[in-house]
């Protein structure tokens, strides 16, 4: 198993994944426009973005599948553009939608695949067994592909992108269409295959699920990276922009309207004893904001603010626009 | 009979060419004497209106601003007043060099032959080498004298000198040079300069001298670290190292040769401003900085500060004020002032992944270093760049310049080799015509079964069969044989990129050329360049590593000559059948520019003053407005149209992309090694030096080449980019047939700052 361990393949970077001003146009619609970020060796990074966003493309790009109209991607150092072949040797790419043969057996697929990226020999047969055991796969060596289900297929394809042994996997929308088990196996696997030094790029709509799983997301809409670092400093980018609940005893009304007076409060809404508002400032100033309603003798029973999950986030930095 | 005798006369025929062809392949030759002509260096070079005191900001046309043009002489003179005063306290000049490579590699050593004065042939050779352990070229200083008095007449003599000897790293490099001289009829003295190629960290350059080809056996023996310190020049040599309590040298006027031969060895010197000052344009160390700088390299100008800059700039602005023509300097200045404190120095280094004893160097001085951060700035000249600042520089100098070395600005890797050889190959040739041979098998088939059994058979001798089938075999194998040959012809293709970098303001040009060549049967005359070029081959071989060049067996792998202006490589660099990759650094003199004449909103008169066509031109004036040319031939004038925004990106990216080095995916090897480290010095090099955040596998001039057009696909003002044909004068090989080349044409307007008020 220590064999998926990628070795240090290029001495020359420590960001496996790495897009510089990226772009590319088909036409005058900018599916890529202007991305730039870069993931450490070993780490989850999550893209993020609506359908259309351009996730797709520039995962296609690194996979050496489309050229950029000018920037370039690098994958462990080498330019998809002028080095598209080391690229390949180097990456993994799992698509969202992947061919199977429906007449081929698991172990038949794999083989093939093995045989393509010039695996030879004994070596080819110890990364078979490796990577069907890694995916849970063993036991289905001589199925045909036809009668697998979704969630047996995309372990099959994950095998596929291990075959050869890539320093960077690509997998665009893995966990889609799985249930919840084959979700939680799947993102098991992949941090488990973090933690043996692969540099993963995961897209996926499933936006919890990558909160759990990724070091560090990206947020892309309309071909333009609208956020990017570790989930929790774009929670805490955001945090700023907090709701609050306040349930206020008797006073609801003339708390509410005190409320809309206040330049760090918009959409406040009240609910019976309790009232939602936006709250735009750190804890220290929503504390001096309860406070205050005291002082002002607004009975203050219970206060709650909602710490902002990563839909939260993607809701409020994406404006829902497609291209 | 007669098809018995036609089919034997056929073989014998096919027979014959095989054996022909062999034999050509060993010994005959193609080829005449290739017209290769070196753009040679004029005296009247303007370099000091280039690598000035005075800092121009990114994208403005030229190395930098005429000093005689751009600040009035008043304050030219405070300017050199105020340099000299710093001069005072940092003397000439301080090669710099990645901190990692250590030794007394800048020391000047010799060797006198014979050794033994008593014995000789009436002569004395004097020998002196400068930076002759790296990889690079090695120069050297001969000069022979007649112990006998004059010459009673011409002699010619013939020095073999060889790199890569016993003790060198690796020692399969071993390169011999031949240098021929005359000693003339009525001199007793004859000296020279020669610089000689050397692929190898060289533990020495052997020398034997040979009169009238024979060899004079006492005249031979080995310049190292043993031989003579002859004292006269002595740079810095581990610029990290405590022991060195200063690392600066004083530079004296013998010092010449030792002073071009480290602009051509280093990737960046350090120099005052009032040195820079006092320099003159047609000077050899004028022309040494400028070369060093077209060619990639850096350099650091100390005694330009944020204090004299704002003086000067508040000058210019006044001298604005009230004399219309100082509106464009002041301009420039403003400029300037936006870029002062570049954020990327400071991003350098934070990301210096430097070795423990130059970190322990860097972290000491941190605080200052990043304190001088406001009175430093840079501004890249074609692929080099000029970094001016005051005070501390020379504290900071190691972390700004450490990602360099010769080895990355050059982008070529003689050690070990380097997998960029697979991006510029010649697709379709000395591959196995594998349909043809399919073809060929066909027809054995049918002929030695179906065939021959009933032609066999109905003539009633059965038994021939046994004697038609390994005939036909035999037979099918040479035709293979023979057509595996012939197919890719007899003669010489290439492939060349060629990247050229003009400074408008002088018109001088820095290149890099790529090339690969295919040679059907090896060119006799070998491969001929120029000899002031710095030729580096690609060797590349995918089971080469470095356990094994340790143990590698000595070996020469060939040897080169310089005759008139040129040197040759002989043809063992390129055998026959064979993809052999050259890069060649070059520097041209006075090649023209691209002028603006004019300019408005709607279009734009462009003057084309080279000697080549320029295709696909993009030009970007002051203004910001960017003009496009489909194509503009030499000498001549077009009226140009605007294009704008992301167009203007787009066809920056095509350019790049449609001559993209990218290996053809049928040379695609290594069935068990699809991640199998890659491990060339360059890559180890960039590791260490730059913590990947700027990758230079292909050198300066690529990344240069790739930032301006991929990367960032924008042109500064006053920049201009198109293709054009590759020179006739790159390609080494007399009668060589040019496909899918390219050549890059990059570089500054000339005259531009007057069109700016257009």
């Amino acid at each position: 198993m220590n064999d998926l361990l990628a070795p240090a393949v290029h001495p020359g970077t420590d960001h496996c994944i790495e897009l510089r001003r990226l772009h590319r146009f088909f036409g005058d619609t900018r599916a890529v426009d202007d991305v730039s970020f870069a993931v450490r060796r070993g780490h989850v990074f999550g893209y993020i973005g609506p359908n259309g966003a351009g996730k797709t493309t520039s995962m296609r790009i690194l996979a050496t599948l489309d050229l950029p109209s000018y920037g370039d991607a690098y994958v462990d150092g080498f330019s998809v553009i002028n080095d598209p072949e080391w690229v390949r040797k180097r990456l993994g790419f799992m698509p969202d939608s992947f061919g199977t043969y429906r007449d081929v057996s698991c172990g038949e697929y794999l083989d093939f695949f093995a045989r393509a990226y010039g695996l030879l020999g004994p070596h080819r047969d110890r990364r078979l067994k490796e990577v069907l055991a890694f995916t849970g796969a063993e036991k289905m060596i001589d199925k045909p592909i036809r009668g697998l289900s979704k969630g047996m297929k995309q372990r099959l394809c994950l095998g596929r992108a291990l075959i050869h042994d890539p320093a960077v996997m690509i997998l665009d929308e893995p966990a889609a269409g799985l249930d919840p088990r084959a979700r939680i196996d799947l993102r098991r696997m992949i941090r488990d295959l973090a933690n043996r030094g692969k540099t993963i790029l995961v897209s996926s709509h499933i936006l919890t699920e990558l909160a759990e799983m990724c070091d560090s997301v990206g947020i892309i809409e309309q071909g333009r990276l609208l956020a990017t670092g570790s989930v929790e400093d774009i929670q805490k980018q955001q945090e700023e922009n907090r709701e609050l609940v306040l349930r206020v005893l008797d006073q609801t009304v003339a708390a509410a309207d005190h409320l809309r007076t206040l330049d760090s409060v918009t959409h406040v809404v009240r609910d019976g004893e309790k009232i939602r508002l936006e709250f735009h400032g750190d804890l220290r100033q929503q504390a001096e904001l309860i406070a205050d309603l005291n002082t002002r003798g607004f009975l203050v029973a219970e206060a709650s603010s909602h710490k902002k999950s990563l839909e939260d986030v993607f809701l409020q930095v994406t404006e829902g626009l497609v291209q | 009979m007669n098809r018995r005798g036609t089919f034997g006369r056929s073989v014998r025929c096919l027979l014959l060419t095989c054996v022909w062809v062999l034999a050509a392949m060993d010994g005959f030759a193609v080829g005449g004497d290739p017209q290769v002509q070196g753009v040679k260096a004029s005296p009247d070079d303007n370099i000091f209106g280039d690598v000035e005191v005075v800092y121009q900001s990114p994208g403005q046309p030229g190395i930098g601003l005429n000093a005689q043009r751009a600040i009035p002489t008043s304050q030219r003179n405070f300017l050199r007043n105020q340099a000299l005063r710093q001069s005072d306290r940092f003397d000439w000049f301080h090669p710099i060099h990645n901190g990692r490579l250590q030794a007394a590699r800048f020391d000047t050593y010799g060797l006198s032959l014979p050794q033994d004065k008593k014995a000789g042939a009436g002569i004395t050779l004097d020998a002196f080498v400068d930076c002759w352990m790296d990889p690079g070229y090695v120069v050297l200083r001969t000069r022979l004298s007649s112990t006998t008095g004059v010459s009673s007449s011409d002699q010619t003599f013939t020095l073999k000198c060889a790199t890569g000897i016993a003790g060198s790293y690796p020692q399969d490099r071993r390169i011999v040079t031949d240098i021929a001289f005359v000693l003339p009829q009525g001199k007793q003295t004859v000296t020279d300069i020669h610089r000689i190629p050397n692929y190898s960290i060289t533990a020495g350059i052997e020398l034997s001298l040979f009169r009238d080809g024979q060899p004079l056996p006492e005249y031979s023996g080995i310049i190292d670290r043993t031989g003579n310190y002859t004292g006269g020049f002595r740079v810095l040599a581990d610029w990290t190292s405590a022991q060195r309590k200063s690392p600066f040298v004083r530079w004296r006027e013998s010092d010449l040769d030792s002073f071009e031969a480290v602009c051509r060895s280093v990737p960046t010197i350090q120099i005052s401003a009032g040195e820079l000052e006092r320099f003159d344009a047609s000077t050899r160390e004028g022309r040494a900085v400028r070369d060093l700088v077209l060619r990639g390299g850096r350099v650091l100008v100390d005694g330009m500060g944020l204090q004299l800059f704002e003086e000067v700039r508040a000058a210019h602005l006044r001298a604005a004020i009230e004399t219309p023509t100082e509106i464009g300097n002041a301009k420039v200045f403003e400029q300037i002032a936006e870029d002062l404190a570049d954020p990327k120095i400071e991003r350098t280094l934070q990301s210096l992944d430097l070795d423990s004893q130059a970190t322990q160097v860097v972290s000491s001085r941190s605080v200052v270093s990043f304190n001088c951060l406001d009175s430093m700035f840079r501004r890249r000249v074609g692929p080099g760049q000029i970094l001016l600042g005051e005070g501390d520089v020379n504290r900071v100098a190691n972390s700004i310049t450490a990602a360099g070395t010769p080895m990355l600005n050059r982008g070529v890797d003689p050690i070990i080799g380097d997998s960029r050889f697979r991006n510029w190959l010649i697709a379709g040739v000395a591959q196995p015509p594998v349909y043809t041979f399919m073809g060929l098998l066909t027809v054995f088939v049918l002929l030695v079964g179906p065939v021959a059994y009933r032609k066999s058979m109905k003539s009633g001798r059965g038994y021939l069969i046994f004697a038609i089938a390994p005939l036909l075999a035999a037979l099918t194998t040479v035709s293979m044989f023979a057509y595996g040959i012939i197919a890719d012809g007899f003669g010489t293709v290439a492939r060349v990129r060629q990247i050229t970098f003009v400074d408008g303001a002088s018109g001088d040009a820095g290149e890099r050329i790529k090339s690969t060549y295919f040679a059907g049967i090896r060119p006799r005359d070998g491969l001929r360049f120029d000899a002031d070029d710095e030729v580096y081959p690609t060797f590349y071989d995918e089971k080469r590593t470095w356990e094994s060049i340790g143990v590698a067996a000595s070996d020469t792998v060939g040897t080169v000559r310089f005759e008139g202006g040129d040197q040759i490589f002989s043809a063992d660099f390129l055998p026959s059948r064979q993809q052999r990759q050259f890069v060649v650094l070059r520097n041209r003199r006075q090649m023209g520019g691209l002028e603006l004449q004019s300019a408005t909103n709607a279009s734009a008169v462009l003057v084309n003053r080279f000697s080549f066509p320029l295709r696909r031109l993009l030009v970007k004036d002051l203004q910001g407005r960017v003009w496009q040319v489909d194509e503009i031939p030499a000498g001549a004038s077009v009226t140009a149209p605007p294009v704008s925004g992301n167009l203007v990106s787009k066809m920056l990216g095509s350019l790049y992309n449609d001559f993209r080095p990218v290996a053809e995916s049928s040379t695609s090897r290594g069935r068990k090694s699809t991640n199998r480290v890659v491990r060339d010095l360059i890559a180890e090099l960039n590791g260490k030096s730059s913590n990947g955040q700027e990758l230079l596998l292909d050198g300066v001039f690529e990344n240069e080449l790739d930032r301006i057009l991929k990367i960032e696909a924008s042109l500064a003002p006053g920049q201009y980019v198109a293709i054009s044909d590759v020179s006739p004068d790159v390609v080494a090989v007399a009668d060589t047939e040019l496909v899918d080349s390219v050549r890059y044409v990059i570089g500054t307007l000339v005259d531009a700052p007057e069109n700016a008020g257009e």
